[in-house]
């Protein structure tokens, strides 16, 4: 399945977008509705952590997500472009969250520095 | 509008009604509205979540402000939520030990008020969006 690759400014009225976005294209894949709800909360939680550590930017650059179907499994990549070390303060909320939600949860270093790609994945689809 | 907040008087307790999504966009607002009902002397709130469509860690870290800024005062926060997405929410951080979380409202201000005195501040019959 071809992917999809949303870039938005690190702004906190995107998040919703990109939420709206990821609950369609996994709705897609045949979802069932509460794990629909875990990708929208998930999605959430790492567009509004890619935009919190945006903040510390100068000059304002997007956030990435991408989204695609790899072999059965649904996985959502979050980027933003922060040089920060791995983890922002009062990230361990957001964490527990993700991990509870996701079947699989990645932090790797982004464009910028370490952190900057969160990696999500949700089990066989079909 | 993606949040609305009002609250009003039931019982001598103030309920706060949240509609709509609650994210790192809107929860300022919430925020917002929490503090000055604490400020305002309302010291005893129930929050009433049946209307509230999203709640991501952000919404979450408003509601643990506004817990520990009625605590301060000797006061209490309850939720209502009966809703299953949402109470997962609760449920996977751990939270459901930290908040008194109730079926209905008359639930909620019965558990809140147990035989204590009513909140004897001014009303707080206010709407903010």
């Amino acid at each position: 399945m071809p992917s999809v690759h949303l870039r938005f400014s690190p702004l906190p009225e995107h998040v919703r977008t990109a939420r709206l976005v990821a609950t369609t294209v996994a709705r897609r894949l045949g979802l069932t509705d509460d794990v629909l709800e875990g990708v929208r909360l998930a999605v959430g939680e790492a567009c509004a952590r890619a935009v919190q550590r945006s903040e510390t930017l100068d000059e304002p650059q997007p956030v990435e997500m991408e989204l695609w179907d790899d072999g059965g499994r649904l996985v959502v990549e979050v980027r933003d472009r922060a040089a920060l070390p791995r983890e922002l303060v009062p990230g361990n909320l957001s964490l527990t969250l993700l991990e509870g939600l996701a079947d699989r949860v990645e932090l790797r270093p982004g464009p910028a520095g370490p952190g900057g790609q969160l990696r999500l994945e949700w089990g066989a689809l079909r | 509008m993606d949040l609305s907040v009002t609250s009003r008087e039931q019982g001598g307790r103030t309920i706060v009604e949240v509609r709509g999504e609650i994210d790192v966009y809107t929860a300022p607002v919430l925020r917002e509205r929490l503090n000055d009902l604490v400020g305002e002397g309302h010291h005893h709130l129930i929050v009433d979540m049946e209307k509230v469509d999203f709640l991501d860690s952000t919404g979450l870290g408003v509601l643990v402000g506004g817990l520990k800024r009625v605590r301060a005062h000797s006061g209490s926060l309850h939720l209502v939520c009966t809703q299953e997405k949402i109470l997962k929410v609760f449920r996977i951080t751990g939270l459901t030990k930290v908040f008194p979380i109730h079926d209905t409202v008359e639930a909620a201000v019965s558990a809140s008020t147990g035989g204590e005195p009513a909140d004897t501040s001014s009303p707080a019959d206010t709407t903010s969006s």
